[in-house]
C-alpha cells in the first residue's frame, strides 16, 4: 500500500487509505469539524500524489468502511462488473484521470469502465482533478431514464419546480407551480417537500398534484417527498404516485438515522415497478448532500467526498430517475463557503455521471453561509457547461419553506440560453401550445405571467 | 485561511463603498459611520485600521440631497409588477398565498433591476444578521450578564459548532459568581444565527414571559444570561451551573430573506451537557409575523409550568 512520500525534503506518511483519501480531498469544514482534514496545504499535495499513484485494486481491496459491517460497502462491491474491473485494475487513479481526458474517451468508452469502479475510485480520482477536470468529464456522460417523461437526453437540461409552502397550504402549492410553469419549469417534476410527513397529507397532495398533471397535460412527472415509507403506504392505498423518493446517505449506520435499510430500498423499488401511475423504468429519486454522515455521528472516519461518493453507489443499486445533491443546504460547518460550494457542486455533479446516473446539483446555500447569489450564479454556468441534466429552481432562488437560497426561475431559462441546452421536447411542445414560448423556442408576453393558469 | 481573508475582504470592501456613499450623500462634509457593517468587520476578525477617505465629492454645492423611497417596506405578498398580466386581480390575489417571490417579472430573460436590488437588500439584511452581535446597549438595557462561547469569532461559531456549546472558564466564574441558584426558572438569550432576532423581541417578550411565570408562581432567576456565539447547548452548561429546574433558552433563528428576526425558544427540564435532542421542547417562528412576541411570552410560562408539573420535557412532555 503506498502511504508514504517526500516533497521538498519533508516526509509525509499516512496511517491507511483512508486517512490518504481524506488528506487528498479538497478543503471542506466538515472534513475539519471531524479532525480529518489535511493540516497544511503542502500536506493535501502530499496525499494527492501519493493517492495519484495508488493501484485501482488496492482501492477495491480497502473499502472505506469494511464490507463486514456495512451494507453500503457490500452494495458497491457486488455490484462491479468483475470483467471491466479485471481489465483496469491495475491503473493508478492518476491514469484513470488521464484516460477520462483523452479524446478517445468518447462518453460509451467512460461508461463501460464506469461498470468496473467502485464509489472509493471515484472519490479518488476526484480528488486530482482540478474543477475544469470535472466539467470536461462530465460534459461526455449522459444517460437516459424514464418516468413519465424521460429524462437525460443528449443536450437536455431539466427543471424541477418546488412548488413548499411553510403550512402545506394547497393555494399556495398551487400559485408556486403555475409561477414556475409559466417560466418553462417543470420537465424533470413538479416535487413538493411537505411540512407534513403523514399518509393522509401525502396521499392528498399526490391527488392535487395529479389532478394538476392532468387537467392541463403537462408532460412531467410528479414527486411529493415525504419518507420512503410513507409515501409506499399511501401507493399501496392508491396515491396516484408517479416515483418514490429518499434522501440517502454514504454509511449503514448514517441510513439508520434516516430510518432507511437496503431491504426498505429494495421494497420500495419492488412496488414502484409495480404500482407507479407513472408507469415508470426508473421509479426512484434520491437526494443527497455532503456532510449528512457527520451530522448523523456515523461518518466512520471516512472523508465526505468519499462517503458522498458511496452514497451514489448505494443509489446506484436502484437505477434512479434522478438525482440531486443539495450542495449548501446541509450547513456551514460541512461546507463552509463559497470557495468550497463551488469546488463539491463540481464534484458532486462527476461522481454522479461517474455512476451512471443523470444527476443534478441544487446550487444553493443558506444565509449563514459566506456565499452570494453571485457564487450559485457562476456555479449554475459551469454545470451548464457540464451538460448536467437536471436543475431545480424557485421564484428569485428564495425557498419560503426550506428556508435557503437556490437558483431563481430566471437563472434557468438563462443557462439555457448561454449553453444552448434544451428543455424536454415534449415539454417544449407543451410550452408552445400554451404561448409561452413561440414557434422559434423565445419567450412570449405570457412567459412570466403565471395568471394565463387562473382559470 | 484563504476565506476567511476573502470574505474580509469583501467586507472591507463593503464597508469602504458605504462610507463612501454616506461620504458623497453628506457632501463630503463628515467621513460618516456605519456601525453596523464596522461590527461585523470586526466580528470576522479584522483589526479596526481606520480607512483612508480621500474621495473627492461629485456633488456640486448648489444640487440638493435627493431621497430614494424605502424600498424595503412593501411585501412580497403586495409586489406585482407583471405588466398587462392575464388576470391581474387574480394574480394579485393569488400572490397572498405565499411570500414566495412571484409576479415579479423580466428583462429579456433576467430579472427586473427592482427585483434585483430588493432581492439584495433582502440577502444583506439576512447575512448581516449573521455576522453581526447584539449590541452592547440592548444587553445592558435589558439587564442581561454577558457571556461568553468558546467560540473565538462568528467564523468557528458557524464551522466548528461544538465550540459554541460551552462556556469559557472566564464565564463558567462569571455565572458561578452571579447566579441565583435553586430558582425554578433560568432565563438563557443568545444571538444565535440572528442577533436582530433577540434585538427586536428580546425588549416586548421579557416582560410577557416574566409576568407569565409570576401568574403561576414561578419563582425565577435573576440575573438572565446572555452568550456570545451561544448554541442551543450552552443553556444545558448554565442550567448544571444554576441547579434550575427549567431553562429557558431564547435564540436567533436562521435567517429567511423574508424573516431576518425569527426568535426560538428551547426549553428543558434539567437539562445536562450532552443530553439528547429529544429532551428539548421548541417554540419556533416568534417575531411579529410569526407568534408575536408578547404571545410566545405567555405561551412558554404555560409550557414551564408544565414542565414544572410533569418534571420533564422534550418527546416524553409530548407523550403525557
Amino acid at each position: 500500500m503506498k502511504l508514504k512520500t517526500v516533497m521538498f525534503g519533508t516526509t509525509y506518511q499516512f496511517k491507511d487509505l483512508n486517512e490518504v483519501q481524506a488528506k487528498a480531498s479538497e478543503q471542506k469544514s466538515g472534513d475539519e469539524l471531524a479532525g480529518l482534514a489535511a493540516l497544511s496545504r503542502e500536506e493535501r499535495a502530499a496525499a494527492k500524489i501519493i493517492l495519484s499513484e495508488t493501484p485501482l485494486s488496492d482501492i477495491r481491496n480497502h473499502p472505506a468502511v469494511p464490507y463486514e459491517i456495512d451494507d453500503v460497502t457490500r452494495v458497491i462491491q457486488d455490484q462491479v462488473n468483475e470483467t471491466v474491473y479485471r481489465e483496469i485494475q491495475n491503473w493508478t487513479v492518476g491514469e484513470l484521470r488521464n484516460f477520462l481526458m483523452e479524446y478517445s474517451s468518447t462518453g460509451p468508452v467512460i461508461k463501460r469502465v464506469c461498470a468496473g469502479l467502485t464509489s472509493e475510485m471515484i472519490a479518488a480520482v476526484t480528488k486530482v482533478m482540478s474543477n475544469m477536470d470535472l466539467v470536461y468529464a462530465a460534459s461526455k456522460l449522459d444517460f437516459t431514464t424514464r418516468c413519465v417523461t424521460e429524462l437525460g437526453l443528449h443536450n437536455v437540461a431539466m427543471c424541477r419546480a418546488l412548488p413548499n409552502h411553510s403550512t402545506d397550504d394547497i393555494d399556495a402549492i398551487f400559485a408556486e407551480a403555475y409561477e414556475a410553469l409559466c417560466y418553462g419549469i417543470g420537465d424533470a417534476m413538479i416535487g413538493v417537500n411537505p411540512v407534513q410527513d403523514t399518509v393522509e397529507s401525502t396521499t392528498y397532495l399526490q391527488n392535487k398534484l395529479y389532478e394538476l398533471r392532468m387537467k392541463w397535460e403537462i408532460p412531467t412527472q410528479n414527486c411529493v417527498l415525504s419518507h420512503i415509507t410513507t409515501q409506499v403506504a399511501a401507493m399501496k392505498k392508491g396515491a396516484p404516485t408517479d416515483m418514490i423518493f429518499q434522501s440517502l446517505a454514504g454509511t449503514q449506520k448514517a441510513n439508520e438515522s434516516f430510518g432507511i435499510s437496503i431491504d426498505i430500498l429494495d421494497e420500495a423499488y419492488a412496488l414502484g415497478k409495480e404500482l407507479c401511475v407513472s408507469g415508470a423504468k426508473n421509479p426512484m429519486y434520491f437526494e443527497t448532500g455532503e456532510g449528512s454522515e457527520l451530522s448523523a455521528n456515523a461518518h466512520m472516519g471516512v472523508d465526505e467526498l468519499t462517503l458522498e461518493a458511496r452514497t451514489y453507489g448505494l443509489a446506484k443499486r436502484y437505477d434512479p430517475f434522478t438525482m440531486m445533491s443539495v450542495v449548501g443546504f446541509i450547513g456551514p460547518e460541512y461546507i463552509y463557503d463559497s470557495v468550497q460550494q463551488l469546488r463539491g457542486g463540481l464534484e458532486e455533479l462527476f461522481m454522479g455521471k461517474m455512476h451512471l446516473i443523470p444527476m443534478g446539483v441544487d446550487v444553493c446555500y443558506t444565509n449563514h453561509m459566506p456565499a452570494s447569489q453571485n457564487d450559485s450564479e457562476t456555479l449554475a454556468m459551469l454545470v451548464g457547461l457540464a451538460k448536467m441534466p437536471y436543475y431545480v429552481t424557485s421564484p428569485m432562488g428564495d425557498d419560503v419553506m426550506l428556508n435557503y437560497q437556490l437558483l431563481g426561475n430566471h437563472d434557468y431559462q438563462t443557462v439555457l440560453e448561454l449553453t444552448g441546452l434544451r428543455r424536454h421536447p415534449a415539454f417544449e411542445k407543451w410550452l408552445q401550445k400554451m404561448e409561452i414560448l413561440d414557434d422559434k423556442l423565445m419567450p412570449t408576453e405570457r412567459f412570466g405571467d403565471a395568471s394565463i393558469f387562473l382559470q | 485561511m484563504f476565506n476567511e481573508d476573502a470574505l474580509r475582504d469583501s467586507i472591507r470592501t463593503l464597508v469602504s463603498d458605504v462610507i463612501r456613499e454616506e461620504v458623497v450623500k453628506n457632501g463630503g462634509s463628515s467621513a460618516g459611520t456605519a456601525p453596523g457593517l464596522a461590527g461585523q468587520a470586526g466580528q470576522a476578525g479584522q483589526s479596526p485600521n481606520p480607512i483612508p477617505v480621500t474621495a473627492a465629492s461629485n456633488l456640486p454645492s448648489t444640487e440638493t440631497v435627493e431621497e430614494v423611497p424605502d424600498a424595503t417596506l412593501i411585501t412580497m405578498e403586495d409586489t406585482f409588477w407583471v405588466p398587462n398580466a392575464h388576470d391581474e386581480e387574480g394574480y394579485r390575489r393569488m400572490k397572498q398565498f405565499t411570500s414566495g417571490r412571484l409576479g415579479i417579472w423580466r428583462a429579456g430573460p433576467r430579472p427586473l433591476t427592482k427585483a434585483y436590488v430588493r432581492a439584495k437588500a433582502d440577502h444583506a439584511a439576512a447575512q448581516g444578521t449573521v455576522w453581526s452581535n447584539v449590541g452592547e446597549q440592548v444587553i445592558s438595557s435589558l439587564g442581561f450578564i454577558p457571556l461568553q462561547s468558546r467560540s473565538a469569532d462568528k467564523a468557528e461559531y458557524l464551522k466548528k459548532p461544538p465550540t459554541g456549546k460551552r462556556l469559557t472558564d472566564e464565564s463558567v466564574e462569571i455565572v458561578k459568581k452571579n447566579a441565583q441558584t435553586g430558582k425554578q426558572v433560568q432565563i438563557v438569550f443568545s444571538d444565535g444565527l440572528s442577533s436582530k432576532a433577540i434585538e427586536k423581541n428580546a425588549k416586548d417578550f421579557l416582560p410577557a414571559l416574566k409576568q407569565g411565570l409570576q401568574a403561576f408562581g414561578i419563582s425565577v432567576a435573576d440575573p438572565i444570561f446572555f452568550v456570545n456565539n451561544g448554541r442551543v447547548a450552552v443553556s444545558e452548561e448554565i442550567g448544571e451551573l444554576t441547579d434550575a429546574e427549567v431553562v429557558i433558552m431564547l435564540t436567533g433563528e436562521r435567517p429567511g430573506l423574508n424573516s431576518q428576526t425569527s426568535m426560538g425558544a428551547y426549553l428543558a427540564y434539567r437539562p445536562t451537557i450532552g443530553m439528547e435532542e429529544s429532551r428539548r421542547t421548541v417554540i419556533s417562528n416568534i417575531h411579529a409575523k410569526g407568534t408575536p412576541p408578547v404571545e410566545a411570552g405567555a405561551q412558554i410560562a404555560e409550557l414551564a409550568q408544565s414542565m414544572l408539573q410533569h418534571k420533564m420535557s422534550g418527546v416524553d412532555l409530548k407523550l403525557v
